[in-house]
């Protein structure tokens, strides 16, 4: 492998552009082309869920009701997917003030999420959305919305329950909050692809060493954590509530979202026709075909071995993207992160 | 790793160009770099000048041990490397090639003894799966003239304690074999610890070790201050929800404190931390985490942390010329200087330094 790997290098030391290899040119066009076509749209769509879902919770506390309820949750759907197709990216504003973490702060350590809810139900003054910054970035993100939609009897606290008003006061600050965290990265988002167009060889280098990084990243996360944290060495030691978003059952969509967007991207930049594009493309659709919520079927030998082809889908995809992205842009990732000392 | 010293030879053949003579007083760094071709060198820089040299190295370099008398920069390969290359600063080549002996490999880190006489290597005894040194005679043709043990498994960085007589060195705990590469062998069973031995005779003096509350957490890299307080930093190999302090000190009376750091400035440094570094007062310490991108910083003496800096791949890192700052490298964004206090990080004028791959860590020449 490392004598292949030692190949490989010469073999782009030597030739320089292999028909994929990027000239500066060639790589800041397509730096500017993934930042204006495939992260900025994102970023607009984001923003408009969680503007949606803000303004659905505004409508339900006006009137608690269980089809509101319903609204609420549809609402929270598209939220996660439309976070979910863009939370791959991880270099630009969302990875300043600690907006990726404050939006969806996984994988959950210390039941952090559950005690800064359990602070918000139980502080005296009321709770706001501008007051959220201050806060734990667990108390203050998606899987907060999620625990008040989805725990155990969490609907009849929401419309009847002794603690209704709370609820609601806490899910309109905590959406409003989450619409103007996707604004402000909207916004950075825009400044950023405005730099970019005046940006020197040195920094278009850097940004397009970050997508490549947070493009690998990504079907780590999926593969290490996401699959394989769930799905432990066996059905017995599987850990279903190792799955994110399992009390939603939205594991599976958003798994299928990030892979599909890391498809697309891939696709910028390597073309349609290309095998780590097809393989990328696999992986999304073995996602978004799961036969069930990802908690449900690592408890069973069939499920998992279903969840462990997925896994396998998503290596072969990290695999092959890993061999083709870096120098289509121009660049190399992971010397030191991958290295493991 | 094996190496073909044919290929060795003939890769030595095919490189360097020289760069001018310095002014002796600017400050030079030394680390192992990766150029776009793939080919490993030794680089001799300044953050002021850029390149000074390169010499051409058998494959990936890990940490770098200077002579304090001789001429001599021995360059550990990575492990489980069987490796060290010993370059003359004035010559500027490989003048001596050690090779691991059988059973054993190296860790990559080492240091050189107070008198240069002797080389240290942190090793593998393999048969045993215990750390142990290897003592190397650099005034005989750097011969392997003995070993001593790490007491402990799978030793990784190795530093000497003011006396310059005992020393300190990072058992990581964990046990591999090159048959399998980097795989962990012993994850149910992992023992790190901190153990501070005589250089002349081995002897134990002190072993600290990390009870099964903090298994998992191997110990990796060291910084020692002039006042004896070493400053240590871990990754963790636990389920990725738990999320350890990786970052500790270990004081004069051989107690460890772990430093303080917010949750999630902590999560983003994603268990993980592949250098640490004392600045040039040795009062501030920073720790780096390629995986997470990141840069930490404290003031050792109050406990105080001062906060992250954002370079991606970042992880070499070493005592820059002024207080409080400190020079930092990354496998994809070149080098830059870091201000402890504000976090912020400056480019440095030697934009040739951005064209390599520049590996885990950095020395001082």
């Amino acid at each position: 492998m490392r004598v292949l790997l030692s190949l490989l290098f010469l073999c782009i030391g030597l030739h320089g552009a292999s028909a994929q290899d990027a000239s500066p040119a060639a790589g800041k066009a397509q730096v500017q082309r993934i930042a204006q076509d495939f992260v900025g749209p994102r970023y607009e769509r984001l923003h408009s869920t969680m503007q949606a879902q803000a303004d659905a919770w505004r409508r339900f506390c006006g009137a608690p009701s269980q089809p509101g309820v319903d609204t609420l949750d549809t609402a929270f759907r598209d939220a996660v997917l439309a976070w979910s197709s863009v939370n791959l990216v991880r270099y630009g504003p969302v990875s300043e003030d600690f907006r990726y973490e404050r939006i969806d702060y996984w994988p959950e350590r210390r039941n952090e999420v559950a005690r800064g809810l359990a602070t918000l139900l139980a502080v005296q003054e009321p709770v706001r959305a501008d007051g959220m910054k201050a806060r734990s970035v667990a108390a203050q993100g998606l899987p907060v919305l999620e625990r008040l939609l989805h725990e155990e009897g969490a609907r009849e606290q929401l419309v009847t329950g002794e603690s209704s008003g709370r609820r609601c006061e806490i899910g309109q600050a905590v959406s409003d909050n989450l619409a103007t965290i996707a604004s402000e990265i909207r916004d950075g988002w825009s400044a950023l692809v405005a730099q970019l167009g005046t940006a020197d060889e040195a920094a278009l280098r850097q940004a397009a060493t970050r997508m490549a990084t947070d493009l690998l990243t990504v079907y780590q996360v999926v593969g290490d954590q996401k699959l394989d944290g769930p799905l432990g060495g066996s059905a017995e030691e599987a850990r279903p509530k190792a799955a994110q978003y399992w009390r939603s059952g939205l594991s599976g969509p958003s798994i299928a979202a990030s892979l599909g967007a890391a498809a697309e991207l891939e696709s910028l930049v390597l073309g349609p026709d290309n095998e780590a594009v097809r393989s990328a493309r696999d992986a999304a659709e073995a996602a978004a075909a799961l036969s069930g919520p990802v908690m449900d079927l690592v408890t069973t030998n069939e499920g998992g071995r279903e969840l462990l082809r997925l896994r396998n889908a998503v290596r072969l995809a990290r695999d092959q993207a890993s061999l083709a992205v870096p120098p289509a842009l121009g660049v190399s990732v992971g010397f030191n992160s991958l290295d493991g000392d | 790793m094996k190496i073909d010293r044919r290929s060795f030879i003939l890769a030595l053949a095919a490189s360097f160009a020289v760069g001018p003579v310095r002014a002796s007083r600017e400050q030079l760094y030394v680390s192992s770099c990766t150029d776009a071709s793939g080919a490993s060198s030794l680089a001799v820089f300044s953050p002021e000048g850029g390149l000074l040299f390169r010499t051409s190295l058998p494959d990936r370099g890990h940490d770098i041990a200077t002579s304090p008398v001789g001429g001599d920069i021995a360059v550990f390969a990575r492990r489980p490397g069987d490796w060290t290359a010993i370059i003359s600063r004035r010559t500027r080549e490989v003048r001596t090639l050690i090779r691991s002996p059988e059973g054993r490999h190296f860790y990559g880190h080492g240091l050189y003894s107070a008198d240069g006489r002797l080389l240290y290597a942190t090793e593998n005894h393999l048969e045993q799966g215990v750390g142990v040194l290897g003592v190397y005679d650099a005034t005989d043709g750097y011969r392997r003239i003995g070993e001593q043990p790490t007491h402990g498994v799978g030793p990784h960085d190795v530093a000497y304690l003011p006396d310059g007589k005992t020393l300190l060195v990072a058992n990581g705990g964990v046990r591999t074999d090159p048959s399998s590469g980097r795989e962990i062998l012993n994850r149910a069973s992992m023992e790190p610890s901190l153990v501070v031995f005589d250089a002349a005779t081995g002897s134990l003096r002190h072993k600290i070790e990390f009870g099964p509350g903090m298994r998992g957490l191997s110990l990796r890299h060291l910084a020692v201050a002039p006042d004896g307080e070493a400053v240590f930093a871990c990754q963790f190999e636990g389920p990725a929800d738990e999320m350890p302090p990786l970052v500790g000190v270990l004081g004069v009376d051989g107690r460890t404190r772990m430093l303080d750091i917010p949750d999630e400035h902590l999560s983003l440094l994603d268990n993980y931390t592949g250098a640490v570094a004392l600045d040039r007062s040795g009062r501030l310490i920073a720790a780096t985490s390629p995986r997470g991108n990141r840069a930490a910083f404290w003031d050792r003496l109050t406990g105080r942390y001062l906060g992250l800096s954002s370079l991606p791949d970042v992880c070499g890192i070493a005592a820059a010329p002024l207080d409080g700052t400190f020079v930092v490298s990354s496998g994809n964004a070149g080098v830059r200087i870091a201000r402890a206090e504000t976090h912020d990080l400056a480019r440095v004028s030697g934009s040739d330094l951005d064209l390599f791959m520049w590996d885990n860590h950095i020395r001082q020449l």
